[in-house]
């Protein structure tokens, strides 16, 4: 079994290619599943969990059986890449990039679709992004 | 996630986007860090992959 990894900032384009890869067969990529990890990683006491949580998904979910590439897809994989890469021989992560201005317009869009004009009002009084950035992926 | 302190003098919106700028720019400021240090690690135009069939090229 070979293992990737798909991450990149909320906008980019993540869903839509893991939707392509899913029509394969052979492939199945799971799309923003828990765990949900930390950004504070490095320092994070439940890091072992996680990593376990995540084993178990990759090797026993019934979606991967009998596929020859299984995947977790998530704009928080990206401070895990260390570790993860100690854990597997088979393993590549992909960081999915699209330019700034194309990211900030497609937050715009959802914030100003009005199911989340709500989010602004939360920005003001905490400022906490990853409400938002959820939201953004429509989580 | 990061959380950003509210720039005083912006309002909501022009907070919003600091926000996302700042995180954007530590996201991949991170990324090209493994980029570099790892040969399995690679940085992808997101809007090439979605083009046509290139999304394989994450499966080569």
């Amino acid at each position: 079994m070979k293992y990737i990894f798909i991450t990149g900032p909320a906008r980019s384009g993540q869903t839509t290619i893991v939707n392509k890869l899913n029509t394969h067969d052979n492939i199945h990529v799971f799309d923003e599943v828990p765990p949900c990890l930390p950004w504070d990683w490095d320092n994070h006491k439940r890091t072992d969990e996680f990593l376990d949580q995540i084993d178990n998904i990759l090797k026993n979910h019934g979606d991967v059986q009998g596929k020859e590439i299984a995947g977790m897809a998530g704009l928080y994989y990206l401070k895990a890449i260390p570790n993860l890469i100690k854990k597997y021989k088979e393993i590549d992560f992909h960081i999915l990039k699209r330019s700034l201005s194309d990211v900030l317009n497609g937050y715009m869009k959802k914030v100003n679709n009005g199911e989340d004009r709500h989010d602004i009002i939360t920005l003001s009084q905490n400022f906490l992004v990853l409400k938002i950035l959820l939201r953004g992926i429509g989580k | 996630m990061p959380h950003y302190d509210k720039i005083e003098g912006l309002d909501d919106w022009d907070n919003y986007r600091e926000a996302i700028k700042k995180y954007y720019n530590e996201y991949h400021d991170l990324a090209k860090e493994y980029e570099n240090e790892y040969n399995n690690v690679k940085i992808w135009d997101s809007e090439y992959l979605i083009e046509n069939n290139n999304y394989l090229n994450l499966i080569k």
